[in-house]
């Protein structure tokens, strides 16, 4: 088949990699044949990715790890050379994100919001990029949100603003990087049935699933294994010309009009 | 590997895929799978792609078209579809551009 989608002897981190759209990710990336780390705070949720992707490609190594911490993100690309061998892909997908009324939210939890949601992609590339100069370039690929494709949310300042950051931090990584064969790039999801924003059974938020089902020009919200082909291509060497891009994956919500 | 990938089955248009750029797009449907039709003016470039292309993948047809008129483009999806099934992929790749003063001299 296509060779240039393989990803056999590369090694992945994936951040946040233990449910949600990170598990969809860690999920293509060890189907292409990728032996990947997945990292996340809660031990049950990465125990139970383990379980559910331990059976996909070379190898699944769980890292317990707060990526807005420097300590734990040094730890985290320790650990995962040591077991893995080497670092060739890194997915800046860990975030959070709740609603907080503009005039109500506290200074702690504006931190608190900027520093997993965008602190955490400094630490991160940061601490591969040695490791990706070694091999002889890498691919970072950062995981946004369509809140800043002219889709603003009146509880969510905190996340847009690490959104957008991340954006534009994804166009001048790139530059910085692109000389030692390091491409960097953004997806933008819409709206992805996981924990942050469950599209089904008990939590679903009903009114406004129902209307961007409505409203999507695929008439639906998406999943998890939606990312597995973009993951795949944006961490190959089919995307190789690619790098500062932002590329929208929404099912066309944030271009649908009225 | 990875079946998301796979384009076997599927059969793509690229117009302009007789040269430049379209002929990287045309390899690459190629090469997953698809059967593919080369779309273009120019006949000599038509049969160099064709040479370029034809171990590749399921089938390749040439079909000499003007995209601007809309009869050779009802002709175009008649002949691809009479030779090859059916149409799942477009690439609308075919261009001109060259280099002319904005001012009128």
């Amino acid at each position: 088949m296509l060779d240039i989608f393989n990803l056999k002897g590369k090694v992945a981190i994936v951040t946040g990699g233990n449910g949600g759209l990170g598990l969809g990710i860690a999920r293509g990336l060890a189907n292409a044949g990728a032996a990947v780390a997945i990292v996340g705070r809660n031990q049950d949720k990465l125990d139970s990715a383990y379980e559910n992707l331990k059976n996909i490609g070379p190898k699944i190594l769980k890292v317990n790890a707060d990526v807005s911490k420097e300590d734990e993100v040094k730890r985290m690309v320790k650990e995962t050379v040591a077991e893995l061998g080497r670092v060739d892909i890194l997915f800046n997908n860990a975030a959070v994100s709740y609603g907080r009324p503009a005039d109500k939210m506290t200074l702690d939890e504006w931190n608190m919001f900027i520093a997993i949601n965008l602190t955490s992609v400094f630490l991160c590339s940061q601490a591969v990029y040695p490791e990706m100069l070694k091999v002889g370039g890498g691919k970072i690929i950062n995981i946004g949100s369509i809140i800043t494709q002219q889709m603003g949310h009146a509880k969510l300042i905190a996340y847009a603003a690490a959104k957008g950051g991340m954006d534009h931090m994804t166009q001048s990584l790139a530059v910085a990087w692109g000389p030692d064969n390091i491409q960097v790039n953004c997806v933008i999801p819409g709206l992805v049935d996981s924990e942050m924003m469950p599209c089904s059974g008990p939590n679903k938020q009903s009114k406004i699933i129902d209307h961007v089902v409505e409203k999507s020009p695929v008439r639906r919200y998406g999943v998890p294994d939606d990312f597995q082909g973009i993951s795949v291509l944006l961490a190959s060497p089919a995307s190789s010309f690619i790098t500062g891009a932002l590329i929208v994956a929404d099912g066309g919500l944030s271009i649908a009009g009225v | 590997m990875l079946e998301g990938f796979d384009l076997t089955g599927k059969v793509a248009i690229v117009t302009g895929g007789n040269g430049g750029l379209g002929l990287g797009i045309a390899r690459g449907m190629a090469n997953a799978g698809a059967a593919v039709a080369l779309v273009g003016r120019n006949q000599d470039k038509l049969d160099a792609a064709y040479e370029n292309l034809k171990g590749i993948g399921s089938r390749i047809i040439r079909v000499q078209a003007d995209v601007s008129k809309e009869d050779d483009v009802k002709r175009m999806v008649k002949e691809t579809v009479a030779a090859l099934g059916r149409v799942d992929i477009l690439f609308n790749n075919a261009a001109i551009s060259y280099a002319h003063s904005a001012a009128r001299d």
